[in-house]
C-alpha cells in the first residue's frame, strides 16, 4: 500500500503525517494538522490567550477551560498521584527560575505543587489550589499526536502515523520500522503497530541553547540516558520518559510497566 | 522548597525515533502550490530575480540576509485575481537541509508552511523544542523574533530558528518583490 506524507512545523518541531493512499487523504491530513495547531494553542506556555495561561494567572478562582484542555489536565493529575509525584506538571515556577520557560506577567509564587493542586471543577473548569504555574510540555505533544491520529481516524483514514519529532504513534494495518538514534548512529529495534513511542534524552550539563529541563521534586536524581517508552497513547509514553528518567535503576522497567507503559531498554527490541 | 532540592538536569527530547528514514522528499512545489490554493486556475512560476537594493531592502525589512540572488515564487490566480505566493525556499541548519515551501497572501500573510523534503546532513543529535507558535497569520508587522512573539519554551532548534528566518524573510521578499 501507498502511504501519502506530509510535514509541517508545528509544537516546536517538524510534524510528520502519513496516511494510506485514498481520496480522502489530503483531507484526513489536513484535519490532522489541525488538531495538533489546536492543542498548541490552547496548551502553550507563551501564549497569554492560550488555556493554560489563563489557568495559570486564575488566582485560585474556577477558569472556563476547553474541554480538550480539562481533559490533558485530567490525564496529568491522575499520572502524578499513579507516578508518586515522579510526573509533575506544576513545575512551571521553577523552570521559570531556571529560566527554562519564559515568566510570564506575574511569576509563580511557589516552585512546584502536588497533585492536588489541580482541582478538576467540573467538565470546563479547573482551578488551581494554590499559587503554582502548570506547564503541559511532558503530555502535551503525546496529546497533541493522539488527537491527530484521531483526527485522521474520523476523516476514514485506517491507517497511518503521526510523528512529532520522535513522538509517534503508528494505527492501522502499517508497521513501522523503529529506529533509536543512539551515540554512533541507527539501531532498529524492530516495527512498531498499533502503538506509541516516545523518547527523551537527559544529559547531566545544561546544553547551551536549548534549556529544556527535566525537574526532580521528588528527591531523586534524575538518571543520564536515553529513555524510549511504548505505550497504546502517545500522551502516556510522552510523559512516562520523564518518569524513566527520575525512577531509580532498579524500579525502572517494572514501575513504568506498572503506568501503563513498556520501557525500551538497551539492546531491547520493540516487538 | 530550597532550590538545592532541585536537581536540575536537562531534558533533551530528541528526534530519537525515527520512521522510517532520516531522508524523506513530502511533495513537489507545484503540489504544495496546488495544495495552497486549491480554488487557483493558473499557477505561473517565476523566476524571481533580486537587485543588490531588493537584498539590502529585505535585509533592512527582516533583519536577515537574502543570500540567493533568485527566488523560485509559484503565483497563484483565480479569474485573473492575485490568490497569492508559493515561495520555495531551502534553511540549512546545523544538521539540516530542509526544503519547504509558504504560501503568502496579498496581503502579505503567511497562509501555511509544507516541508518539501527533510534531509539529515549528518548524524549528530537533532535537539527538538517543544513548542513553537506555528507561522501561520504572522506578518512582518509581528515581532518576529523567536524569543519574542514565537514560543520557545525548550530553546529552539537550529533549524526551527532557521525556518523562522526563513518564513521572516520571505515576508520581507513579499513586501520588496511581490507587492501588486
Amino acid at each position: 500500500m501507498n502511504y501519502i506524507r506530509r510535514m509541517q512545523p508545528l509544537l516546536g518541531t517538524f510534524v510528520e503525517v502519513g496516511v494510506a493512499e485514498g481520496p480522502a487523504a489530503g483531507s484526513s491530513i489536513d484535519s490532522a494538522f489541525a488538531a495538533v495547531a489546536e492543542v498548541h494553542r490552547l496548551m502553550s506556555y507563551q501564549d497569554p490567550d492560550s488555556d493554560l495561561s489563563r489557568l495559570n494567572r486564575g488566582d485560585g478562582r474556577p477558569v472556563p477551560l476547553r474541554k480538550l484542555t480539562v481533559n490533558v489536565l485530567r490525564l496529568a493529575r491522575a499520572l502524578m498521584q499513579a507516578s508518586g509525584g515522579r510526573f509533575n506538571c506544576t513545575v512551571g515556577g521553577a523552570l521559570e527560575r531556571l529560566g527554562a520557560l519564559p515568566t510570564p506577567a506575574a511569576a509563580a509564587r511557589l516552585d512546584h505543587g502536588d497533585a492536588d493542586d489541580i482541582v478538576i471543577v467540573d467538565s470546563c473548569r479547573v482551578r488551581l489550589r494554590r499559587p503554582v504555574h502548570i506547564t503541559l510540555d511532558g503530555i502535551a505533544k503525546g496529546f497533541a499526536v493522539d488527537r491527530a491520529v484521531a483526527a485522521l481516524a474520523a476523516r476514514g483514514a485506517n491507517s497511518g502515523w503521526v510523528n512529532a519529532g520522535g513522538d509517534l504513534r503508528v494505527f492501522g494495518s502499517v508497521a513501522l520500522p523503529l529506529s533509536l538514534r543512539e551515540p554512533g548512529g541507527f539501531r532498529t529495534v524492530g516495527r512498531l503497530a498499533n502503538r506509541a513511542a516516545a523518547t527523551s534524552v537527559t544529559s547531566g550539563r545544561p546544553q547551551p541553547g536549548f534549556p529544556g529541563r527535566i525537574v526532580s521534586t521528588t528527591g531523586t536524581g534524575v538518571s543520564r540516558g536515553s529513555w524510549t517508552v511504548l505505550a497504546r497513547h502517545a500522551w502516556r509514553a510522552d510523559a512516562l520518559t520523564k518518569v524513566a528518567a527520575l525512577l531509580p535503576d532498579a524500579q525502572r522497567a517494572a514501575s513504568i510497566r506498572r503506568l501503563g507503559g513498556t520501557l525500551l531498554e538497551a539492546g531491547s527490541t520493540a516487538q | 522548597m530550597d532550590d538545592a532540592g532541585y536537581r536540575a538536569w536537562i531534558g533533551l527530547p530528541l528526534a530519537a525515533i525515527v520512521a522510517p528514514a532520516h531522508a524523506a522528499d513530502y511533495m513537489t512545489p507545484e503540489q504544495a502550490a496546488a495544495l495552497f490554493f486549491p480554488q487557483a486556475d493558473t499557477q505561473v512560476p517565476l523566476l524571481l530575480k533580486l537587485s543588490k537594493e531588493q537584498r539590502n531592502a529585505i535585509k533592512a525589512l527582516s533583519g536577515v540576509r537574502q543570500r540567493d540572488k533568485t527566488q523560485s515564487v509559484w503565483r497563484a490566480e483565480a479569474g485573473g485575481e492575485l490568490l497569492g505566493w508559493t515561495v520555495v525556499d531551502d534553511v540549512i541548519g546545523k544538521h539540516e537541509y530542509i526544503t519547504y515551501a509558504a504560501a503568502i497572501s496579498p496581503g502579505g500573510r503567511v497562509l501555511g508552511i509544507e516541508i518539501l523534503s527533510y534531509r539529515e546532513t549528518h548524524g549528530g543529535e537533532i535537539r527538538q523544542a517543544s513548542w513553537r507558535e506555528h507561522f501561520v497569520g504572522k506578518t512582518l508587522q509581528n515581532p518576529f523574533k523567536l524569543d519574542v512573539d514565537i514560543p520557545n519554551i525548550s530553546g529552539a532548534t537550529l533549524s526551527c530558528r532557521n525556518v523562522t528566518d526563513g518564513v521572516k524573510r520571505l515576508l520581507a521578499l513579499q513586501r520588496v518583490a511581490l507587492s501588486p
